[in-house]
């Protein structure tokens, strides 16, 4: 049997708004094609110990962020090390903006990152909130990915990351210059949530390929799935975005 | 009283019978937001002249079930409580509710208010309540107020604001909330549950609150009822769950209700509650907490709570042409798996039909669905997903192993109810679990058919 091995990063203080569906969906679709996805949850105080194949790290608030941070720093060197060595890693939100160089709040009090991806977080006062859609180009053809933006940071990318898409609805990585996420060798931040990959599974395999094919050859292909309920709730999600869109304010007391 | 505040309470009311007339709806908080518009101080006019005071209830879940109760309890103790419309627990809502109530009767009055987590700081100055109750901070519309966190900063900061000498009510075994009422005078209240045989133990969960709000160190609990209520403590700076005043033991829950013994500095009392479920002994809990914090006694509280029927959409089951529709509220994780947890009980094979809206009342991210542990819930027979996010729901069963055939997708309310009610056969149960705004329109829906009930025939919805 074909095994997978993902490292989910401090999933009890990073995991927020659902982020654990991600985790949910890679598991699920291995096991659909008979590939078990052993997850092992790597916290404070634990090793990364083990030849992982997949990072993932979610969302977390301020105070927690920062725990993580600290504790980060013990494993940054072996950790750059397994990117090097093609580790595929998918950050969200929190996770998203402590992969990168800094991060400044808005008090201007500046957080190291880890410098994994060139990306730098500034704190801003008004949240960014709401439905995303998001037009993504990755392997020449043109998809797009659906989820929910909730941070208050605006992230710019350096040179040495790729946009992972540009905004068709929503706010994206600040809001102003209409691109979303990053993207630097097999790490994958965004600031989508929602969850991510149920209503995206082209994505989650997108993810799973270069894993597997680092371990098991290049002539390993992901059999296809019936993602026709995937693909339904995908189309059913931008109908919503667009018609929130569309609706004319109405006092918030007439809903009632 | 200010001719200002005069004109404002005009204006509401007549703008409030102008609705209605037109039926426009907006009846629970259209005449409290004209009013608040031409006069901001409105509900500071109003409450002054309750001569009992008011009292403020906030939680992430359970505010309204718990209003009800302290409702039932402060009308067996003689009182006549003003209370806000089940939802409308923001400003508009509670100055609709102290405008209604002005003038009824000749018993003593006194206000009783759910409030909205982020509305508390807003209105504690005007209402100057004599007690403010929090009873849990969980995960909840998180795209409204961002963070956890800043949920409780916002609680602390309507707690700042309380008038000398106001009582708070807590809940000990939620340590976001018990942490609260450090340093708050007088001491607070507490309540919390001191059973042994329904702790669980394991599992992450939906939990909300992990690490020590003190040191951010992590907690470790010796007893966990649900989530991450429970008997806790921070062994890096001894930080602890507060011994609590008012507790519950021997606990005995069914579907059908919950039996348990309320342990009071006044006395220990048998209690029998028509809801099921260990959040509704908490919910009974902080009621009576707050009753005994305004001196009602502990007799009167448990003839309350024993008559305590829940409000529409909250626990309670109607009949439709012999079957027996049970509805269950949901709104966060915790909420969806307390819901799972009650359905448990029910060990036969089960109809299910889960309705999820995304309008603001409801939270526009329904990422949550992901956060609740569905993947527990025992032996499904019939699956059925709802709602403006019916797909999202049936992508969730899908995920949680739920998609064997038996999972139907249906958005439309109209055709949704349909398909469950031909698929549910005369004398069986249906399991409803909607949205706020998907219960309000379910609710609609069966208002209509529970007149006519006899007029339902299979494969068809006569209105
Ligand atoms: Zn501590």
């Amino acid at each position: 049997m074909k095994t997978l091995r993902l490292a989910h990063l401090y999933p009890d203080l990073m995991n927020l708004y659902g982020d654990r569906g991600n985790i949910i969906v890679l598991r699920r679709r291995c096991a659909w094609r008979g590939i078990e996805l052993v997850v092992d949850d790597v916290s404070i105080g634990d090793d990364l110990a083990g030849d992982y194949d997949l990072a993932f790290i979610g969302g977390g608030q301020d105070r927690e962020q920062l725990l993580v941070c600290r504790d980060f720093q013990r494993r940054l060197d072996q950790f750059k090390g397994m990117v090097d060595g093609g580790l595929v890693v998918l950050a969200i939100c929190g996770g998203y903006q402590l992969l990168g160089r800094r991060f400044l709040t808005y008090q201007n009090e500046e957080l190291p990152g880890l410098g994994i991806l060139d990306i730098e977080t500034v704190g801003g006062q008004k949240r960014l909130i709401g439905n995303v859609v998001v037009k993504v180009k990755l392997d020449g053809s043109e998809r797009l990915l659906v989820g929910f933006e909730n941070h208050s940071g605006r992230t710019i990318l350096g040179p040495g990351a790729r946009p992972l898409g540009t905004i068709e609805r929503g706010f994206g990585n600040n809001g102003r210059d209409g691109t979303e996420g990053a993207r630097q060798a097999n790490v994958f931040g965004t600031y989508l949530h929602g969850s991510l990959l149920p209503k995206n599974p082209w994505f989650a395999d997108y993810l799973l390929e270069p894993a597997l094919k680092r371990k098991y050859g290049d002539d390993f292909s992901l059999e296809p799935l019936d993602d026709g309920l995937e693909d339904a709730a995908r189309t059913a999600a931008i109908r919503r975005i667009e018609e929130i869109h569309r609706r004319r304010w109405v006092p918030g007391w007439f809903k009632r | 009283m200010r001719f200002k505040s005069r004109l404002a309470i005009a204006a509401g009311r007549a703008a409030g019978s102008l609705s209605r007339a037109l039926r426009l709806g907006g009846g629970t908080s259209l005449p409290g937001a004209v009013a608040l518009k031409i006069d901001p101080r409105t509900i500071g006019a109003l409450a002054r002249r309750l001569d009992q005071g008011s009292v403020v209830i906030t939680a992430t879940n359970g505010k309204t079930t718990t209003a009800n109760m302290a409702a039932d309890i402060l009308s067996a103790a003689g009182l006549l409580p003003i209370h806000n419309a089940a939802g409308a627990n923001l400003a508009y809502g509670i100055a609709t509710a102290l405008m209604q109530g002005a003038g009824e009767g000749d018993r003593p009055t006194i206000g009783l208010f759910e409030v909205d987590e982020a509305t508390v700081k807003n209105v504690v100055p005007d209402l100057a309540p004599r007690v403010l109750a929090v009873g849990n901070i969980f995960r909840d519309q998180l795209d409204r107020f961002g963070e956890v966190d800043q949920t409780a900063r916002l609680i602390a900061a309507g707690i700042s604001e309380l008038p000398e000498g106001a009582r708070l009510v807590l809940n000990a075994d939620d340590p976001r909330v018990a942490a609260l009422g450090q340093g708050f005078e007088p001491e607070p209240l507490y309540f919390g549950i001191d059973d042994v045989g329904y702790a669980q133990s394991g599992g992450i969960g939906a939990q909300d609150s992990k690490d020590c709000l003190v040191c951010g160190g992590p907690l470790t609990y010796e007893r966990r009822y649900f989530s991450h209520l429970g008997h806790y403590a921070c062994p890096s700076c001894g930080f602890s769950r507060p011994a609590p005043q008012v507790t519950a033991i021997d606990l005995d829950l069914t579907l059908r209700g919950s039996r348990f013994k309320l342990v009071t500095p006044a006395g220990t009392f048998k209690i029998e509650l028509k809801v099921p479920a260990i959040y509704n002994v908490y919910n009974a809990l902080l009621a009576t907490s707050v009753c005994l914090a305004l001196g009602v006694e502990p007799r009167t509280i448990a003839a309350g709570l024993a008559d305590f029927k829940p409000a529409f959409g909250r626990f309670e089951m109607i009949e439709v042409g012999g079957r027996r529709l049970h509805i269950m509220l949901i709104k966060n994780p915790t909420g969806f798996n307390q819901a799972i947890e009650a359905l448990n009980i029910d060990a036969r094979p089960k109809n299910i039909f889960f309705a999820i809206n995304d309008n603001l009342a409801d939270g526009t991210d329904v990422s949550w669905l992901w956060d609740a542990d569905i993947e527990n819930l025992e032996a499904p027979k019939w699956l059925l997903a709802g709602g403006i996010r019916a797909h999202d729901m049936a992508l969730r069963l899908k995920y949680a192993g739920f998609d064997d055939g038996a999972l139907r997708v249906e958005p439309d309310f109209d055709s949704a109810l349909k398909l469950a009610l031909d698929a549910v056969a005369p004398g069986d149960d249906l399991y409803i679990l909607p949205t706020y705004t998907a219960m309000l329109e379910i609710r609609r829906r069966l208002q209509h058919l529970g007149g006519v009930s006899a007029f339902w025939k299979p494969g068809g919805l006569i209105e």
